[in-house]
């Protein structure tokens, strides 16, 4: 994937460094704890927590804004929509006919929209840091099938492609006169030339992309080797030993001891 | 002299089905993230579209992968990664039940498997909003309008899309047939 689709920022901070699978393991473990917990207090610190540490890997600030653009939209209706359907709690802040709007069920809004922001930049931290082929090889090494693994790679690689692939032939019919009208369904009708040509160009390239995975072995019964594997290095034991003594010690106190159930 | 017999194949990985599922994920990222069209009220992606081709052509085992990695890329590179989870196990599921029902069938089992994944589509999503996510009532309902909107377009636009290619591309129709050949008795 090249820059432009997806949110990997390429730097040298510990955060890079650190094994994939352990961030990944981690990232899991911090997404399953922001889940649970509904606490104001306790998922802005998560929040906070979140962008401190992509801020010490000096992930670029443009990226994480454009995470917030993306989620803004959704925030918003979440916040909105809200009290609109929840009318429990206390005080009562506006009396509308069948509309009755509370503080606390506000305040519910703004602790789900601060869960969704807070689990959105918690994976940012491992998508953010990682590189697709780490990533994918970390996959694999956790245990998805190497074929998969493999399908997974050539879609990476295959997304400018395509998405070229279908921007030339976009031009090439509006260059003839196909004329795609602004909206609606007439637009989907009018694109439908567009996307079978795109589609049989693309699908062509899987075509000779099978031989050439044949050609060199792919799918063969024999054990696959590597040029150059993962290994865990003794930082990476100790971050990962370290992050899960404190997430599992996190999750009993929430699920034994109710902490993050309440709203403040 | 071999005499070769052609069976219906496409449940295992063979280095054809490998290049052609990673394309297929490539198509349906782009089609979910680059190729959006305007609607009134909003806008509709060609998401679905490419899941119910994937499937409809290449069988549930393409029509799974795609459909589960593919908007999952899309969640994960647009910063809606809170969904990725949800939309792997969902599109995974619709490719898959997709392709159970419509591989290679023709215009009504097609629309059948175009509704029972609208289903799953519209259902799983609001199961994951409401139950997983806990956004609310209100945000789990104004994402089934949305979603119905894309379960009804990805039903709609893939059949005369599978339809044209079939036509104009027929090799692809042999494509996850398995050729299994056995030598002629002397």
């Amino acid at each position: 994937m090249s820059a432009g689709y997806d949110l990997y920022a390429p730097g040298d901070s510990w955060l890079h460094r650190l094994d994939p699978r352990v961030k990944l393991i981690l990232t899991a473990m911090a997404a399953l704890l922001v889940l649970l917990w509904s606490s104001l207090p306790l998922l802005l610190a998560a929040l906070a927590l979140a962008h401190l540490l992509l801020a010490l890997a000096r992930y670029p600030r443009g990226l994480a804004i454009g995470v917030w653009r993306a989620l803004a939209p959704l925030l918003i209706l979440i916040v909105t929509l809200w009290p609109v359907f929840d009318r429990r709690g206390e005080p009562v802040l506006l009396a509308l006919g069948p509309l009755i709007v509370t503080g606390e069920a506000l305040l519910r809004g703004l602790a789900t929209a601060l869960r969704i922001a807070a689990l959105s930049f918690t994976l940012l931290l491992w998508l953010g840091t990682t590189d697709q082929r780490s990533l994918v090889r970390s996959l694999v090494r956790l245990g998805l099938p190497f074929s998969l693994g493999m399908a997974l790679t050539i879609g990476l690689r295959f997304i400018p492609t395509f998405a070229g692939v279908y921007q030339t032939v976009s031009e090439a019919f509006q260059a003839r006169g196909l004329t795609l009208p602004p909206r609606g369904l007439r637009r989907l009708q009018a694109m439908l030339p567009i996307l079978v040509a795109a589609l049989v160009t693309a699908l062509r390239m899987s075509e000779q992309l099978g031989w050439t995975l044949a050609a060199r072995g792919v799918g063969a019964p024999v054990r696959r080797t590597t040029l150059r594997d993962l290994a865990m290095r003794p930082a990476d034991w100790l971050a990962l030993a370290a992050g899960l003594a404190a997430g599992l010690a996190l999750l009993w106190l929430t699920l034994a001891e109710g902490l993050g159930r309440a709203l403040r | 002299m071999q005499q070769g017999r052609v069976v219906r194949g496409g449940f295992e990985l063979t280095p054809r089905l490998i290049a052609l599922a990673g394309v297929m994920i490539a198509v349906v990222f782009v089609a979910t993230r680059l190729i959006q069209v305007p609607i009134p009220g909003g806008y509709v992606h060609l998401g679905d579209i490419a899941i119910y081709f994937a499937s409809f052509t290449f069988g549930p085992l393409v029509g799974a992968i795609a459909g589960a990695l593919g908007p999952t890329l899309a969640d994960l590179s647009s910063g809606f990664a809170n969904y990725a989870p949800g939309t792997f196990v969902i599109h995974g599921l619709q490719g898959l039940v997709a392709g159970l029902i419509g591989w290679r069938a023709g215009l009504w089992r097609m629309a059948l498997a175009g509704l029972v994944g609208g289903v799953i589509l519209v259902g799983g999503y609001f199961i994951y909003d409401f139950f997983i996510l806990r956004v609310g009532t209100g945000t789990a309902i104004a994402d089934v309008w949305f979603n119905l909107g894309q379960a009804a377009t990805g039903a709609i636009v893939s059949i005369p899309l599978v339809l044209a290619v079939r036509k104009v591309y027929p090799p692809i129709e042999t494509w996850t047939a398995r050729r299994v050949w056995q030598e002629e008795p002397r």
